[in-house]
């Protein structure tokens, strides 16, 4: 009797376990999918990929932003990592492919130049490797309720210069507006202001002085402190340390509050978190570079802050893998992304196909910049990347100073060594 | 499956082996796969909390620290504060969890109006999910929808970010873990009560001793062995507390309410460095043998 | 307490018991408060499952003034949602099997057999009550991924029945020895083999403390999260807690919708709970005075 129990279980165990061994390949998919327009662009481009190459079978596997940083360090580990993942390229790029966990697809290169711009390419090569491609261009920029502003007697205008934009806040919370929405649950939307006000301070070249000479330097302490004052003027929502970004998304949609610093992801996030399902109208929707002019700073405010974001493909991917991310990144398929205004493709001609002005400018912008910074936290890696997020959003809420904040940093660094 | 001993009498048996064929053919599957699951994991831990690792391949020499881990993770704050938090889940548990479950099972003792309806309620928490458990708190702390947002206006203090905030949002854990375990503990103590020699009762209420005397010199010390008991598994519980933490607070706002397996969850596997993770779980490790020990040794002597 | 019944309950009071109403009347006060805060929680995630969010914003305490069940039909026909939950079944119910199946011999060798080193192994397996699960969970994760079992339930049942070894053998131990050994002698006289004594004798008397032994790993295994959180990484093999998290992560601003799939989620376990809370309450307590 028991003996039969074993059994069966022994044989359950081999059932579950073994793969499925069937001729089909099945190449799975994991991205970021807090947006239902986007979700359902990649469900038709995998049910096209997969009625024009039978036998392939594209799983999908959408997940929340935090959710899908903290797991994918473990799942790169399984026996069975997701083929394609949504990566932001930079230091935590270098870690997967130090780790041996990358497929080589170098000779690809010549079929992405086909479809990508060059830029995409070269974001997610390491040392000439090709590991993946970018897919998306974003911008972090100010988002600007502007009926709100206007009711507080602000300008757009007023926002180009740092003391604008300081002015600006003293004069909406006179009106009794919340000058600025963020997440501090989050931390990464925080960290954009130390990554903006570091990139003013220093200039475009800041980040590689830090990475090479260690954060101790004026232009961090100066971007630190700027960032401290700010914090200290309290522009943010109540309990802004305990939202998470769609809370705060939702919030800026529903018109809780004046100004958002946020990639251009949010003009599709603010309408689909707003309680309406709609947000604020795109007519009353401003979109305005970080201001330029802090004090002492070295940047010439062309400096811009974003991403260069796309998917990376692990080692054990089938070649079908990545001829699904080339088909996906055509601009076929990137058109409806770019016409349903949910981001900028890296699809050569792509920039045609935005119909959204604001999306139209965005695009421009980028293409003006005189440096285009990948965010810090991908950026700088796995570890000091979650460290800078830690200490820009301790630094808003007025925890630590900036001397703290440059030997947290330092510290992270050497530790990641 | 007969052996020699089989065929021997009792009583010579019972001195040397009895089945012991059997005895091992029962008992290697448990002890392999507490070998395997836990010993083994543990001991790959200690060797682990030595090296910088980020886990993804095995660790190479290059990569050896010694104590290294350990003294980083003295002197990080965020560690500290975690510390700090588990010292107060482990207060609030002795001083507010334990004697509310305590009152309660005075309460609700014996054959009373209510009683078996009223320990349902307070046991119900128990059996729900901590997730689940610690997502309806943050929905009651959330500081615009939820209750105490409610209660805030009430009071005319206008809306409590409670969990907004990086030194109170331990205190909405521990509300949570009050919640979620004092029926737990009431249950326990119910349970012990039965154990009491119930001829203690009649001679106190001969001798005129009033219902609180009777509580007190009588029931309380005679399920201390149960106090005692459910002290330990507070505290054991304290050490490990994670699942609501991470529904409720996620650790934050500023990293304000880790706790010691929350701190090694976000800072270990979140941040890929396994070997500092690794330090922080030998950590947790020797903290939770040592207490076992000593409170094994001192107080639970007698039992 | 092992006959799976409530606390017996003695006629003489061992507890407080007031005589003058007025104190009785303060008892039932307290009782009610503390039911009010035990209780409000639990009934104002139902209800607000059932309202909008512009009215759980301005009314969260109150009864819906429209009830909306499209909250559920919307949960309901998420992706996977029944399917989490038949994995958490699923999981459960082998880890169960597994832990009676391999805690049960072991606990009938420990009370019944004499071994060499029989103590010695006793205290190896009684060391697992105080190992926190969480201490080794990344080399755990590694020996899972070794073995082959990462993203499979596997991967979560055999630990999980590792780490509940420990409270199962020594409950089983425990329940056992209750159990003379004359009877295992008078078996022995007769030719039986001591499986067949394990199997005809000791099991069919020993079914209370199996049962407990059964809800509290079940139990356990429902509500874990930790370990599924780490093993587990495509939708379709997640347990409901990873369900749960995973789409409150996605639905983060709609607070009526997430309290929906909370109510959905919690609902089986509050009707097993009010079904069965005899045999549940009883187990749990009993495990844990006797562990």
């Amino acid at each position: 009797m028991k003996n039969r129990v074993l059994g069966a279980l022994a044989l359950v165990l081999m059932a579950t376990t073994a793969p499925s061994l069937a001729g089909d390949t099945t190449v799975r998919m994991l991205y970021i999918g807090d947006t239902k327009a986007y979700n359902d662009i990649l469900q038709g481009a995998a049910d096209a990929f997969s009625a024009a190459h039978p036998g392939v079978k594209i799983v999908l596997e959408p997940m929340e932003n935090e959710a899908l940083k903290a797991k994918l360090p473990t799942m790169l580990q399984s026996n069975t990592p997701p083929d394609i993942f949504t990566s932001w390229g930079g230091g935590v790029m270098l870690a997967h492919e130090e780790a041996g966990y990358l497929a080589d697809v170098t000779s690809e290169q010549a079929n992405f130049g086909k479809t990508v711009v060059p830029s995409a390419i070269s974001a997610f090569q390491v040392d000439g490797k090709q590991v993946g491609v970018a897919t998306d261009l974003s911008l972090v920029s100010i988002y600007v309720n502007k009926p709100l502003i206007a009711k507080a007697g602000v300008t757009v205008d007023d926002l180009k210069t740092w003391d604008g934009f300081k002015g600006a806040i003293t004069k909406l919370k006179a009106a009794g507006t919340t000058p600025l929405l963020t997440s501090g649950k989050d931390e990464w939307p925080v960290q954009f202001y130390l990554g903006y006000l570091l990139l003013r301070e220093g200039g475009g070249g800041a980040i590689d002085e830090v990475k090479k000479h260690g954060f101790n330097s004026p232009a961090f302490l100066a971007a630190a402190k700027e960032l401290v004052d700010l914090g200290k003027m309290q522009p943010f929502q109540d309990g802004w340390l305990s939202k998470t970004w769609p809370d705060s998304a939702g919030q800026f949609g529903d018109g809780q509050g004046a100004m958002y610093l946020m990639g251009n992801w949010i003009i599709a996030q603010q309408g689909q978190d707003a309680k309406d399902g709609k947000g604020i109208a795109p007519a009353d929707l401003a979109i305005v570079p970080f201001p330029a002019g802090v004090p002492g700073g070295k940047g010439l405010g062309t400096e811009t802050l974003g991403g260069i974001a796309g998917y990376e493909i692990s080692a054990k991917a089938p070649p079908e893998a990545t001829q699904f991310l080339e088909y996906f990144a055509s601009r076929d398929v990137q058109k409806k992304i770019a016409e349903g205004g949910l981001g900028i493709p890296s699809a050569i001609g792509s920039a045609e196909d935005l119909k959204d002005p604001m999306l139209q400018l965005v695009a421009q912008q980028i293409a003006a910049s005189s440096k285009h910074q990948n965010f810090l936290d991908q950026d700088l890696g796995p570890d000091v990347g979650r460290v800078f997020n830690d200490v820009a959003t301790a630094l808003a809420a007025g925890t630590m100073s900036p001397e703290e904040a440059a030997a947290a940093l330092q510290e992270a660094m050497d530790n990641s060594k | 499956m007969s052996t020699a001993a089989q065929r021997l009498p009792f009583s010579v048996s019972l001195r040397g082996q009895r089945g012991w064929k059997t005895a091992l053919i029962f008992v290697a599957p448990a002890i392999l796969l507490f070998t395997l699951f836990i010993v083994l994991p543990i001991i790959e831990a200690g060797g682990a909390s030595l090296y910088n690792w980020n886990g993804l391949r095995a660790p190479s020499p290059d990569k050896f620290i010694g104590l290294g881990n350990f003294q980083q993770l003295l002197g990080n704050k965020t560690f500290q504060r975690a510390l700090g938090n588990t010292g107060l889940l482990i207060a609030a548990s002795l001083l507010i969890q334990l004697p509310m479950a305590l009152g309660m099972a005075a309460l609700l003792g014996g054959r009373r109006w209510g009683s078996v309806t009223f320990r349902m309620i307070f046991f119900l928490p128990f059996i729900l999910a901590e997730v689940a458990a610690g997502l309806i708190f943050h929905y009651i702390f959330d500081g615009d929808v939820g209750l105490i947002s409610v209660v805030g206006q009430l009071f005319g203090t206008g809306p409590i970010a409670l969990l907004a905030d990086p030194n109170l949002a331990i205190i909405g854990i521990l509300v949570a873990a009050t919640w979620k375990y004092f029926g737990f503990h009431m249950m326990l103590y119910i349970a012990g009560m039965q154990a009491i020699d119930k001829s203690l009762y009649e001679a106190a209420e001969i001798d005129g001793a009033n219902a609180l005397q009777r509580f007190i010199h009588i029931t309380v010390p005679g399920i201390a062995t149960t106090i005692r008991l459910s002290i330990f598994f507070a505290i054991l519980g304290c050490l490990q507390f994670f699942d609501l933490v991470v529904p409720l607070t996620g650790g934050g706002p500023l990293n304000g309410s880790h706790t010691i397996v929350s701190f090694l969850y976000y800072f270990g596997i979140g941040r890929m460095r396994v070997g500092f993770g690794d330090a922080v779980g030998v950590t947790l490790f020797v903290f939770c043998v040592v207490i076992a020990i000593a409170y094994r040794w001192l107080v639970m002597r007698d039992d | 307490m092992t006959d799976g019944a409530l606390p017996a309950i003695g006629r003489i009071e061992t507890t407080i018991r007031f005589r003058n109403p007025l104190w009785a009347l303060a008892r039932l006060l307290v009782l009610f408060t503390v039911a009010g805060f035990v209780l409000i929680p639990i009934v104002s995630t139902v209800l607000g499952a059932l309202k909008t969010k512009g009215e759980l914003r301005t009314d969260p305490f109150g009864l819906p003034e429209h009830w909306l069940w499209s909250n559920y039909v919307d949960v309901l026909t998420t992706p996977h949602v029944w399917e989490m939950m038949g994995n958490s079944l699923t999981v459960g119910v082998f880890t169960v099997l597994i832990t009676l199946a391999v805690s049960a011999p072991a606990a009938f060798a420990f009370a019944h057999l004499k071994f060499f080193g029989e103590q010695m192994l006793f205290n190896y397996l009684i060391l697992g009550l105080t190992f926190p699960f969480a201490t080794a969970i990344l080399p755990l994760f590694l020996k899972i991924r070794d073995l082959g079992l990462l993203d499979t339930h596997w991967g979560i049942i055999l630990p999980q029945v590792a780490f509940g070894l420990a409270s199962s053998v020594l409950l089983m131990r425990n329940a056992f020895r209750h159990i003379p050994d004359e009877l295992v002698e008078a078996a022995l006289i007769d030719g039986a083999s001591y499986a067949r004594i394990f199997r005809s004798i000791i099991l069919p008397l020993s079914l209370p403390i199996i049962s407990t032994v059964a809800i509290i790993t079940f139990v356990t295994s429902w509500n874990n999260y930790l370990l599924p959180l780490v093993v587990l990484d495509s939708p379709p093999k997640y347990t409901w807690p990873l369900g749960l998290m995973q789409f409150q992560g996605l639905y983060a601003t709609d607070w009526p919708k997430i309290l929906t799939y909370i109510t959905v989620t919690i609902a089986p376990a509050i009707t097993v709970f009010l079904l069965a809370q005899r045999y549940i309450v009883a187990g749990l307590t009993a495990a844990a005075v006797k562990g």
